[in-house]
């Protein structure tokens, strides 16, 4: 059984006049690394506001379908229920660091749901070495930088032990070098503790090294699903306006100029064993 | 900005015998003294009981903050003692300075060595609503963020040629609108965002939450408390009971 599964869903948030998802039909299996994209405006916020429940019990509108995670319908529990099967990460990190220091922020969703404290701060100890916080515990967010807060916002996510991660845009404020930490931190999350993770991303070349599937949207629908190698090779990515990596785009016109090259590279080391073989 | 009569009532992180306390101990503290300061009109009483209140700041490290707090209100402060003096002669003007110096120095102690988080903790365990004590929490924790944010429109607004110094007076309050039409329209996306955050994290919805750092009443609180409440009740019998000596009824005669 999936552990994500979309059957036939669309929604309308209120008022609206169009459908902001269409037809999303979507099967996600346990320990995925996932990249969404799309360009704006597509229906990613949207998608996976529909994973943790926040549609349609906090955005109201017109849901049509069935979404099942770990095997619970989202429209029969409450976001809270789901939220320790579901952590969501959003962009902009000072809206989701509501508390006056980092240990309290760590601590907020254990404590809505009513753990124990031995619980809670045996969690909080585990998360806050694993994403390396241990000396900020006593800072308040503005003290912190970007990168700081965003991985205070992840942590604060992971204390309510989510099987699924899920990040809109996560690196969007950041400077490249934190990207890039925010990036190995997940596949490292990824790798050991098996979490499902899905990132919205516009900067596709920060993941190439990590993902095992590329989701691509456009105007509410997926055009695409599959491995990076097929998905960022594809007509549909090309159409779609997507930012498709220099290195993808390199290799696609070296393919034309040579048939002997088969393969779809997506990161450097696969682009250097292409032409390793060709050369051969 | 007079920002800095804030400045007095903004928590400092710091090590003292003060900050250490129960926040609802210094709460008591902070009520008793006010409730002494009113209850009181003599000047030689109130002179003590501001005096009293000295220590207690040098205990806390907090004499700086307070110092610019008062520097702030200078001018307050002049004011009520010329109306008085006026109204109700020296003697009188002195007392009700000193009232108010107690009252402030009271509440500066409380608001600078009480975190915003033990505050909100103490009304908890005092039975105020959670979600309650929840919002003024986070009331603190986003004035620098908004303030922040203030600033940029401003700058934003400032580079498109918008002078706020231009015109009389309702032209200035007029100039401000470009700022605070789009710094409404952000703390809305933001209030609705920061409550998508809140929701995807079990807020409210458990009516068994844990507190992760209960407050408890120490030895320490029973002894500033148990001295307070000596101190107002052999107060209250001077005054009503025996009557105040001669010494303390001392005022200046004009
Ligand atoms: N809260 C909302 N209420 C009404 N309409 C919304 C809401 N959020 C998004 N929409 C609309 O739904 C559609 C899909 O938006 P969504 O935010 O899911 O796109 P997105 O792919 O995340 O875009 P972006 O890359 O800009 O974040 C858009 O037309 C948008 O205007
Ligand atoms: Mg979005």
């Amino acid at each position: 059984m999936p552990l994500i599964e979309f059957k036939n869903v669309s929604f309308k948030y209120g008022d609206a006049e169009s459908y902001a998802i269409k037809d999303i039909n979507l099967k996600i299996d346990e320990g995925e690394f996932i990249l969404l994209t799309g360009s704006t405006g597509c229906g990613k916020t949207t998608l996976i506001r529909c994973i943790n429940g926040l549609i349609p019990h906090f955005h109201q509108g017109a849901l049509e379908g069935e979404i099942i995670v770990n095997g619970y319908s989202t429209t029969e529990c409450t976001v809270a229920f789901l939220s320790t099967i579901v952590g969501i990460v959003f962009q902009n990190p000072e809206n989701q660091l509501v508390s006056l220091n980092v240990l309290r922020e760590l601590a907020f969703g254990p404590e809505n749901m009513g753990i124990p404290r031995e619980e809670i701060n045996k969690r909080i100890m585990e998360v806050a070495e694993k994403l390396e916080l241990k000396h900020l515990l006593d800072k308040t967010p503005i003290e912190l930088s970007g990168g700081e807060q965003q991985r205070v916002a992840i942590a604060s996510a992971l204390t309510l032990k989510p099987r699924i991660l899920l990040l809109d845009e996560p690196t969007a404020n950041l400077d490249p070098k934190s990207a890039k930490m925010i990036i190995e931190l997940l596949d490292t999350l990824n790798k050991s503790l098996n979490l499902t993770i899905i990132v919205i991303e516009h900067r596709l070349e920060l993941l190439m090294d990590y993902v095992n599937r590329v989701i691509l949207m456009e105007n509410g629908r997926i055009i695409a699903d599959g491995k990076p190698s097929e998905v960022l090779y594809s007509h549909e990515a090309e159409r779609s306006g997507v930012n498709i990596p220099r290195l993808i785009r390199f290799f696609k016109k070296l393919k034309e100029l040579n048939p002997k090259l088969i393969s779809n590279p997506v990161t450097i080391r696969e682009g250097v064993e292409a032409l390793k073989k060709v050369s051969e | 900005m007079s920002f800095n009569i804030f400045e007095a009532f903004k928590y400092r992180r710091k090590k003292t015998f003060i900050h250490s306390l129960d926040p609802r101990t210094k709460l008591a503290l902070a009520l008793g003294v006010s409730a002494l300061s009113i209850i009181f009109t003599e000047l030689i009483v109130l002179l003590i009981i501001f005096l009293s209140l000295v220590p207690l700041l040098l205990i806390a490290k907090s004499i700086k903050e307070w110092t610019s707090t008062v520097k702030g209100l200078t001018l307050l402060i002049v004011f009520i003692l010329f109306v008085n003096i006026i109204f109700n002669g020296l003697s009188f003007a002195i007392s009700m300075v000193l009232r108010i110096f107690s009252l402030i120095t009271a509440f500066s102690l409380f608001f600078l060595t009480v975190h915003p988080d033990e505050l909100s903790q103490a009304l908890i365990q005092m039975k105020i609503p959670f979600s309650f004590a929840f919002a003024m929490s986070m009331a603190i924790r986003y004035v620098p963020t908004i303030a922040n944010e203030a600033q940029t429109i401003r700058e934003a607004q400032m580079s498109r040629g918008l002078e706020l110094e231009k015109g009389g007076f309702t032209q200035r309050i007029k100039n401000f609108i470009p700022i605070i039409i789009p710094l409404i329209v952000s703390s809305i996306r933001r209030a609705i965002s920061i409550a998508e955050s809140l929701e995807s994290r079990g807020f409210g919805a458990y009516p068994n939450r844990t507190y992760l750092l209960p407050l408890k009443m120490r030895k320490r609180d029973y002894t500033v408390l148990i001295t307070l409440l000596a101190a107002i009740i052999i107060s209250v019998i001077i005054k009503f009971v025996v009557g105040l000596p001669p010494l303390l009824l001392l005022s200046i005669p004009f």
